[in-house]
């Protein structure tokens, strides 16, 4: 077998290498200044001097269309700038890494560069790059100098110190970096954390932070000032740090060192956000954000930071591989958010209480959906009810172990109304995950019963004598108007309307059935019009009064008084209104001509009540 | 007409390359939700509610309506609760009359969720509607090889196994599967299960054992191309397992019911008939009563307070005629039968095998004495 090599097109390289790796320009900015960040910690762990104060400085001129980045690192000698510089995958400090990585992890730790491919990023931004140099070595100080293809020219040049001078000509498509505002707030996007400090011009105070908020001084206010300025979260509802943690790989464990925080934002955006994410660095480099892989699933209402060596940066770093690192740190993520959010509610209920507020849609959400997240979430989340919110073994205690809730979007006024007439809370399950999670709640503890209040409402009245609302129920009789008589509180309700389940959709199976004409736009397909019949026979077999049924309280003084008078004139019209009134107040299966013919009756029995 | 899972890939693109993020999320979000129909079905059910909202906070009515049908789905497939079914069915037929839903590409589906459920309920009690049904639908469904036609064709099966009509049902089968091989579109492929597990029933009934063997292998088959058909796999390999064991080969037979029954364990789905027929089947064949038994028992444990009278009386019937056969049955539980018959719109032919059970046990009882 004949083996033969691959040939190379170099400047076809260089093009994919420079342009395509990296998806933003902006990410040039970032890896010129880790090249001058590397090179700042190379010359301190090389040359060991303890005098040496490294430092990196910005500098622009815009009519020049040039942009200075200078380091007063290691610089580079010739031989280094042929082997590493203009050796496209072979990087210095990746092989410092590994010559340092067994005998001094921590020093190794320090450095950030990987690949030997960021200083093409160069040309990201600019059309000719320009690096004067000058190794803390010795020798004399060189100039390198290239536009980008697959030539570049290196003679000597003048410079006093040690360090590097990259000189960019930017290109007009990367003229954001000639603006001062955006190119500092690049510089701290990127390098915040980094420990040198980066200086425009000749400023004294450094654009970067130059620490994480977890090492500042009052981590907690930091970390608060962190999420204000970069999440532009003003009160998050609880901050959790991380800090390094073990987590078992069945056969072996590993610790993942981590560092940063979790949050709970004070809002909720689960009508569009399907994920938690994570703002992600890597030896304290920005590498990502809104990363969405890395939280748990369960976890979409949390945000966080997390500065992890253990993640690979892809080779543009912009993103983060999923290899088993990642699962690692996404399992030490979950354990511990877990944990602190199990302590949270042990140690601080009414916070947790108010975190679960603002997040309930989406934490029953997924409590439908994950057995192990529903166990751990089922007795502390707190519902909407008509008593304001509670948890469900509060509920289960005020309600007598039953469930009662109502669904419908518009509210359910009568229903809640009727409930707490009972002294028994209704809970809102008009939002989408609720009535699901009440299913499998009551599914979980089989002595709890569910009553979907807005259908099954009959559930709240009790049985009562007809007889003292004898002659009232006799009008309603006389009317056509079904009605009966039931004790519900409270007692200054003198008569609701009550409709059976599924009493809409037999309304709108009725009307499609009245109006099945080929004509109708609407009509109902000859298909379906002898189930939508059987639906409809099925049910008035069923001696159900659809129209609704008028339920007189036995309990109300008012209408056990006026079942006296029958005497009275005014009777009809009060027993006219009543009935309107519990109509009106039902709001349920009335088209707007019936709610308006409601209202002129109404005002008509008014009218002869007071003429 | 469109064809609904173009029309899905379509709309993804559509958000991506308009990076709509809050579309894109109801789009995921859906299909979120149908990878959880056999794992998870309430799960599933609150992620197509989420969808309906979402649906209409964003003005997308198609949405809306989509994860509607795919609600009345759920209740029907996979939670089996036939009355929460056929309310959101209803429902779905009401809504697919709206102008703006005219084109919609299942809105056929939604016809076909509602005869599923009078099937599922009480074939033979609506067995005239049913009928007059399936032949306007007929009509309404395009010629040729589609989605909508596979499934209406499928009630149609079930109705005329249900009628005893077994031979019309192996026609229907079959014609199923030679519509199927016209069909360009592999999305499609998802619906020769439903033919093929029905055929091996056929089969096992005329004792056909090399076309048992043969459906249920192409069945696993099929099921294996798909993410979410771990119970159609579970069905596949008990009709294989039940071929084995006609064939002498007792241990594989075993291994593949075993494999079946682990593959069942972590669903969350109801199991559905053809998964306790076959089990029946496997019991039976193996003269192993007392299983087939306690498989209608579990059966029988499914079915509870979910509206399928039909089907529950047909249960409880063939769990008495077991009983009959391993000489247990008792006049309770033929009593039980018979007040099960209180929902059905036609119960004559369901009182007529209680009867037989009843001269069965009548003719047995002096036996008994005798042998006593």
């Amino acid at each position: 077998m004949n083996q033969r090599r691959f040939e190379l097109h170099l400047p076809g390289l260089l093009k994919v290498l420079a342009e395509h790796l990296y998806s933003s320009k902006k990410v040039g900015v970032r890896e010129l200044l880790q090249n001058a960040h590397d090179s700042c910690i190379r010359r301190r762990l090389e040359e060991k001097d303890p005098d040496y104060e490294p430092r990196i400085t910005l500098s622009l001129q815009p009519r020049q269309r040039l942009l200075t980045i200078i380091d007063n690192g290691s610089g580079m000698t010739e031989e280094e700038i042929g082997s590493y510089l203009a050796t496209i995958g072979r990087g210095y400090t990746r092989e410092m890494r590994e010559r340092l990585s067994f005998s001094s992890p921590e020093e190794a730790s320090e450095l950030i560069g990987q690949f030997g491919l960021g200083f093409l990023s160069a040309f990201l931004l600019a059309e000719e790059v320009k690096v004067v140099t000058r190794s803390f070595r010795g020798g004399p100080a060189l100039l390198w100098e290239s536009r980008g293809d697959e030539n570049y020219t290196l003679t000597d040049a003048k410079k006093g110190n040690v360090g590097t001078t990259v000189t960019l000509r930017v290109k007009p498509a990367a003229s954001f970096v000639l603006q001062k505002a955006l190119l500092l707030e690049s510089v701290r996007n990127f390098a915040d954390f980094l420990p040198i400090p980066i200086h425009w011009q000749d400023d004294d105070e450094p654009i970067n932070l130059m620490q994480a908020p977890w090492e500042a001084d009052d981590p907690e206010q930091a970390i608060l000032a962190f999420i204000q300025r970069v999440f532009h979260d003003k009160h998050p509802l609880a901050v959790f740090p991380l800090r390094n943690a073990k987590v078992s790989l069945g056969h072996d464990s590993l610790t993942v060192p981590m560092n940063g925080f979790v949050y709970v934002p004070a809002v909720s955006v689960a009508s569009v956000r399907e994920f938690g994410d994570m703002r992600v660095y890597i030896r304290r480099m920005f590498i990502c954000d809104r990363q969405e892989h890395l939280l748990p699933p369960w976890a979409r209402f949390v945000r966080g930071l997390i500065d992890c060596p253990v993640l690979q940066p892809t080779a543009s770093r912009e993103d983060i591989h999923q290899d088993d690192y990642f699962d690692s740190v996404r399992q030490a993520l979950e354990e511990q958010l877990s944990q602190e959010l199990r302590k949270l509610a042990r140690s601080d209920p009414p916070r947790w209480k108010n975190l679960v507020r603002c997040h309930t849609d989406v934490i029953l959400g997924w409590a439908v959906r994950d057995n192990d997240f529903f166990d751990q979430v089922k007795d502390i989340v707190a519902l909407r009810t008509s008593r304001g919110l509670l948890t469900m073994p509060e509920y289960l205690k005020l309600s007598g172990g039953t469930l009662y809730y109502v669904t419908r979007e518009l509210g359910s006024l009568q229903e809640q109304l009727l409930a707490e007439g009972r002294d028994v809370p209704a809970i809102d399950a008009s939002w989408f995950s609720v009535e699901p999670f009440l299913e499998k709640y009551a599914a979980a503890q089989r002595k709890i019963k569910r009553v979907q209040l807005d259908g099954e409402a009959d559930e709240l009245l009790r049985p009562a004598p007809e007889r003292p609302l004898a002659p009232l129920l006799a009008w309603y009789a006389e009317q056509g108007i079904a009605a009966r008589v039931a004790a519900f509180e409270p007692k200054d309700i003198p008569a609701l309307m009550i409709y059976p389940p599924d009493a809409e959709l037999m309304k709108a199976s009725q009307d499609a059935l009245n109006k099945r004409d080929d004509r109708d736009k609407d009509a109902l397909s000859k298909s379906m019009a002898p189930l939508v019949r059987m639906f409809v026979s099925d049910r008035l077999d069923e001696e159900t009064h659809w129209q609704g049924t008028l339920c007189l309280n036995a309990s109300c003084p008012f209408l056990k008084n006026l079942a006296k008078k029958q005497a009275a004139p005014a009777l009809p019209s009060v027993l006219r209104l009543l009935y309107q009134h519990a109509r009106l107040f039902c709001g349920r299966l009335m088209s707007p001509a019936e709610a308006a013919q409601a209202y002129a009756e109404f005002t008509r029995s008014l009218q002869e009540i007071v003429p | 007409m469109i064809d609904i899972w173009e029309w899905f890939k379509d709309k993804e693109l559509e958000y991506e390359d308009q990076k709509d993020k809050a579309r894109l999320a109801m789009a995921r979000s859906f299909f979120s939700a149908l990878d959880l129909q056999e794992t998870n079905p309430r799960a599933m059910i609150a992620k197509l509610r989420q969808v309906r909202a979402r649906a209409k906070l964003l003005g997308e009515p198609w949405w809306g309506f989509l994860s509607e049908v795919w609600l009345a789905q759920a209740y029907s497939c996979y939670i089996g609760d036939l009355r929460e079914a056929l309310r959101q069915a209803l429902h779905c037929v009401h809504e697919s009359r709206k102008l703006v839903l005219r084109e919609h590409p299942w809105r056929l589906a939604a016809h076909n969720i509602l005869l599923g459920c009078y099937v599922d309920i009480d074939v033979l009690g609506y067995a005239a509607a049913i009928r007059e049904t399936l032949y306007e639908l007929d009509r309404e469904i395009p010629a040729g090889p589609n989605a909508h036609r596979y499934v209406m064709l499928g009630y149609q099966r079930r109705s005329l196994i249900e009628q005893g009509k077994l031979r019309q049902a192996e026609k229907n089968a079959l014609h199923v599967l030679d519509l199927l091989d016209e069909d360009d579109n592999d999305d499609n492929s998802f619906y020769l299960l439903s033919p093929l597990h029905h055929l091996c029933w056929l089969c096992f009934k005329t004792k056909d054992w090399e076309r048992v063997r043969a459906f249920a292998i192409e069945a696993e088959a099929t099921a294996r191309t798909r993410d979410t058909s771990e119970a159609d796999i579970a069905v596949s390999q008990i009709w294989q397992a039940t071929a084995e064991r006609q064939a002498g080969d007792a241990a594989r037979a075993k291994r593949l019911f075993r494999k079946a029954h682990e593959r069942m364990k972590p669903l969350q789905a109801v199991p559905g008939d053809n998964y306790f027929d076959a089990v029946v089947a496997f019991h039976e064949l193996g003269e192993d009563l007392d299983l087939a038994e306690r498989a209608r028992e579990q059966q029988l444990k499914v079915l509870e307070g979910k509206g399928q009278v039909g089907l529950q009386c047909d249960v409880r019937i063939k769990r008495c005629e077991l009983l009959a056969r391993l000489g247990r049955l008792a006049r309770r539980d033929l009593d039980c039968a018979r007040k099960a018959l209180a929902p059905l719109k036609a119960p004559k032919a369901y009182e007529k095998r209680i009867r037989q059970l009843e001269k069965l046990m009548e003719r047995a009882a002096p036996k008994a004495s005798r042998s006593s």
